[in-house]
């Protein structure tokens, strides 16, 4: 048996047989351009069904307006003429690729302008298939893993075979669109390190994404191991699902807000589909698609779809925090010595306001379609807020002016990330309707130690009686003041700490979907107010 | 040869999904239509040059609809301004 480390996405078993997905080598593989362009249809004609019955035919629609383009007259003469001019196929794929996704790019409409996107996926699959690169596994024989290099957005959807267990892919990050779609539907997913590839590997194996391990030609230990940890999981998942529908309170009965966390808009299904309460956090920069930003009205649809999706329950918009590790490249890159402690979040804001001014926009647009709240990031000083929400205010103003209807009043809040936030929490919280800690950078900050830096790990606690008093701190203004205090950081997680911190006055909770019914459950076996052996003691 | 106008209610114009309802409902006829926004006229077959007249809410926009089996198309074009336009 031999064990592979890499990074499990969700936290999915599987087993089957490795299937490695050849690449195309040139040569005898090469399809003519009628050719892919005829397996391009077919392919997206069963994207299209597949996405139809698993996401519902709005979001399914997309890829028969990608056949649409793809038989249109005039892109099919581009790529004749490019042929007759002597281009190669893949080059004729991606000379008429880029004059389409210049064309949408210049097209006023932000919508259409949006299509642009589309030209330059089908571009990527046309070139896909041109080079060779097999969809023939689709459908299996037995329960298999599947070995690529590279998983896509779109192939996730094409994973629809449940003999299909799992997926290793040898390129991809766990921000990745591809993962994070991964992540929603529960397909397995093993991204590798850097520079492993499994080609040639055949053979049976373990998929566990919780441990971030495959196990290859596994024993009968770990075979063993696996069976019960799926049949425990089966249990487990029982007992979980018996709580959806019910209220998060304490024994003493205090209500906790349980929100999600969410990075993409597809992730809402998840959120609703583990009953959370309401996003307490949408990292909005994660709009940001290979370095474009999506324009007014395109984020205004997504805001409305999401809002609708979510009906009466609350869904807080984080403004797109840029800056430090976030999303890189950003729409306006900044030269950093020190970009954690460089220009980012709502300074970043302030620094190129359109991005600011355009997102409030679609916000204030869409909050009338829902229950909306607003919080901006990286707040450290009473002017900081103040300027915020005067923006937020302008805003607001101007569309009533051009008669566009915006909800009265948007909850406003403020995320508490730097010590400073935290030490004037009392001031803030005059102009806040909620705090948001994010325990994550206010641990780097107080800590004074780099999240990123592997060597400063071992210095940095989450649970260090320096970060537990900030966060009293602030829970206890926000008490004062009539306001809630949440924690949306990699803190709220560990339930071991969740008790301590409802007794600290913390009363939400901010955690990825799969976490919102554990937390629900251990929400239950709380008290609210502290016995004499307080677990941490200040 | 036939022609038809109609002032665009559609909140966000003529876009990729309407524009893909309204070539299905063209390709089976035996007609040629053409669809004219201001200065700009493109074939109603061909969505990328139908999305590329930037039809918005408010323009006015007309049809000129030819060929043998023309008032079968007007008909089709008539409702797809009335539900989807």
């Amino acid at each position: 048996m031999e064990i592979i480390k890499g990074v499990g996405i969700g936290d999915g078993l599987a087993k089957g047989k490795l299937i490695p997905l050849k690449k195309g080598t040139g040569g005898s593989h090469r399809l003519s351009l009628p050719d892919a362009l005829e397996k391009a249809k077919a392919l997206l004609d069963e994207l299209y069904q597949n996405a139809k019955k698993t996401v519902g035919e709005e979001k399914a629609e997309i890829f028969s307006i990608r056949k649409m383009l793809l038989e249109d007259e005039d892109y099919l003469n581009r790529l004749d003429e490019n042929v007759k001019k002597g281009l190669s196929p893949l080059m004729a794929v991606e000379e008429a690729g880029d004059h389409f996704f210049r064309f949408f790019s210049s097209l006023e409409d932000e919508y259409l302008s949006a299509r642009a996107f589309d030209i330059s996926e089908l571009t990527t699959l046309l070139t896909g298939i041109l080079k060779g690169e097999g969809f023939s596994f689709l459908t299996p024989t037995e329960d298999s893993i599947l070995v690529m290099e590279e998983l896509t957005a779109e192939q996730v959807f094409l994973l629809q075979d449940p003999k299909i267990t799992g997926v290793i892919s040898e390129k991809g990050n766990p921000n990745a669109h591809a993962s994070i779609l991964a992540a929603a539907r529960s397909l397995p997913l093993l991204l590798l390190p850097e520079a492993l590839s499994l080609n040639g590997l055949f053979g049976d194996a373990i998929l566990d994404c919780e441990k971030g391990s495959l196990f290859l030609s596994p024993d009968e230990e770990t075979l063993r191991a696996y069976e019960e940890k799926k049949a425990k999981r089966k249990i487990r998942k029982a007992v979980l699902q018996k709580l959806k529908g019910q209220a998060d309170k304490t024994k003493d009965g205090v209500e906790i807000k349980v929100y999600a966390n969410v990075n993409h808009p597809e992730e809402i299904d998840a959120v609703m589909e583990n009953d959370a309460k309401g996003v307490g956090l949408f990292r909005s920069e994660f709009l940001l698609q290979n370095g474009v930003l999506p324009k007014e009205e395109e984020q205004f649809l997504i805001y409305r779809s999401m809002l609708e999706k979510m009906k009466d329950r609350l869904l807080i918009v984080r403004t797109m925090d840029f800056g430090a590790d976030k999303c890189a490249p950003f729409p306006f890159p900044t030269e950093e010595r020190n970009p954690a402690l460089g220009l980012r979040g709502i300074r970043y804001s302030f620094t190129f306001p359109e991005i600011l001014t355009t997102q409030l926009r679609a916000l204030c647009r869409a909050s009338v379609y829902g229950n909306l709240g607003i919080m901006f990031p990286m707040v450290s000083s009473k002017g900081e807020l103040t300027e915020a929400k005067a923006r937020l205010q302008d805003v607001q103003k101007t569309l009533r002016k051009e008669n566009i209807p915006v909800k009265e009043h948007i909850l406003t809040g403020v995320m508490i990330e730097t010590p400073a936030a935290a030490l004037i929490s009392d001031v803030l919280a005059r102009d806040a309707d909620f705090f948001s800690i994010g325990t994550n950078d206010l641990t780097q900050y107080a800590l004074a130690a780099d999240r990123e830096n592997p060597s400063l790990a071992p210095f940095i606690t989450a649970d260090h009686p320096a970060i537990m008093r900030l966060i009293a701190l602030t829970a206890e203004n926000a008490r004062k003041a009539g306001i809630w205090a949440g924690i949306c950081g990699e803190l709220a997680k560990d339930l071991t700490l969740t008790e301590s911190l409802i007794q600290m006055g913390i009363r939400e909770f901010s955690l990825p979907p799969s976490m919102i019914l554990p937390m629900r459950e251990r929400i239950q076996n709380t008290i609210s107010v502290p016995g004499k052996e307080s677990y941490v003691s200040l | 040869m036939l022609t038809f106008s109609h002032t665009v209610q559609a909140e966000h114009g003529l876009h990729a999904r309407p524009a893909g309802k309204l070539i299905h409902l063209i390709k089976p006829l035996d007609a040629s239509v053409k669809v004219k926004n201001q200065d700009k006229e493109a074939d109603a077959m061909k969505l990328i040059g139908l999305m590329g007249l930037g039809i918005k809410k408010g323009d006015d926009v007309t049809f000129i609809i030819d060929g043998v089996q023309e008032q079968d198309a007007l008909k089709a074009v008539k409702e797809f301004c009335e539900r989807e336009l």
